[in-house]
């Protein structure tokens, strides 16, 4: 009655990581670096492309899109901070989304402000990191205020995107 | 093929059930972060009250250490501190009133966009040159010797 998951889910995880990289672009378009008050502070569009992954295709091929979308942007012209920020903020929101996801009573926006405020610490935890000083941890609050407000968008974006996937993968099988 | 039905029962499993209406354990994400705001804000808050009547030190500091640490009162005459990292250069501008973060060649020139820096807590971070400009408080005791050499 299913059809051959295998091939479809690389396809969509594989499609997934595409979005997620175009994703950051319209994202550095939307916003420039400097524009937003709080220093660090991202919408993270591109973890619509994350979330839809964890809730169509799975969890280990969330991680895969959230890992590789940092290596290939790296490889494209970014920095190595940037990459360590991207790769650590993004790993430890997969690992509290991943975690609550399975969690009864949580819905996908519970989920994804979750990420987004691990992504948070995550950040500020690299920043400490790489300027030595605990001094950064004063922006903490306001980032993972602002950033879960933004995971909350991030997840009403999600919904119709993991609906329309359903959709197709049904229109598929018939 | 029944292989590959295998997998995509496992597959199948493996998905999250999809919420995607608003639930009660919502709640108690959104209460576990603004709890964890607050806590850190109090905390934050705290310092710098304690801190408020201690004179304002600048401290520049570079891969943890520490270039720069002196009174700000000590900057009568307003003077640009620069610094020639691995990554770029940044100028800093130093006076007894304020201090900022003039030029820097990273990307994303946060610490250009973080303005002037008055009072102990205040902070411009350039994570690209690891550089960390900040106000902290010195010491009282020595506020009470630099007022009476002024009234001398």
């Amino acid at each position: 009655m299913r059809m051959k998951r295998t091939a479809y889910d690389l396809t969509k995880t594989a499609m997934m990581l595409a979005l997620a990289l175009i994703l950051s672009i319209v994202e550095a378009w939307l916003l420039p670096r400097g524009i937003l008050p709080i220093p660090g502070f991202k919408l993270g569009l591109a973890n619509v492309a994350i979330l839809v992954t964890l809730y169509s295709v799975g969890r280990k091929e969330a991680l895969a899109v959230a890992i590789l979308r940092s290596v290939v942007i790296l490889a494209f012209g970014g920095n190595v901070i940037g990459f360590m920020f991207s790769l650590l903020g993004g790993v430890s929101a997969w690992a509290t989304m991943s975690l609550l996801s399975d969690m009864e009573h949580v819905s996908i926006y519970g989920v994804s402000m979750a990420g987004a405020a691990t992504h948070a610490v995550g950040q500020i935890l690299v920043a400490i990191f790489v300027t030595k000083t605990v001094y950064v941890i004063g922006y903490l609050p306001y980032l993972t205020l602002a950033s879960s407000f933004a995971g909350a968008l991030i997840a009403f974006l999600t919904i119709p995107v993991v609906k329309a996937l359903d959709h197709i993968g049904n229109e598929m099988i018939q | 093929m029944p292989k590959k039905d295998g997998q995509s029962n496992t597959s199948a499993k493996a998905l999250p059930k999809r919420r995607f209406r608003f639930c009660l354990g919502d709640v108690f994400v959104i209460v576990s972060i603004l709890l964890f705001c607050a806590i850190l804000i109090v905390g934050t808050w705290i310092y710098t009250r304690k801190n408020k009547n201690k004179p304002p030190y600048v401290r520049i500091t570079r891969d943890g250490q520490v270039l720069l640490e002196k009174d700000l009162r000590e900057f009568s005459e307003p003077m640009e501190y620069r610094i020639d990292g691995d990554h770029g250069h940044m100028v800093i501008c130093i006076s007894s009133e304020k201090v900022y973060v003039k030029e820097s060649d990273c990307p994303d020139k946060i610490c250009v966009h973080q303005g002037d820096l008055k009072k102990p807590g205040d902070g411009a971070v350039c994570l690209p040159n690891r550089v960390v400009v900040e106000i902290v408080a010195g010491d009282e005791d020595d506020t009470s010797g630099k007022v009476d050499v002024i009234s001398k």
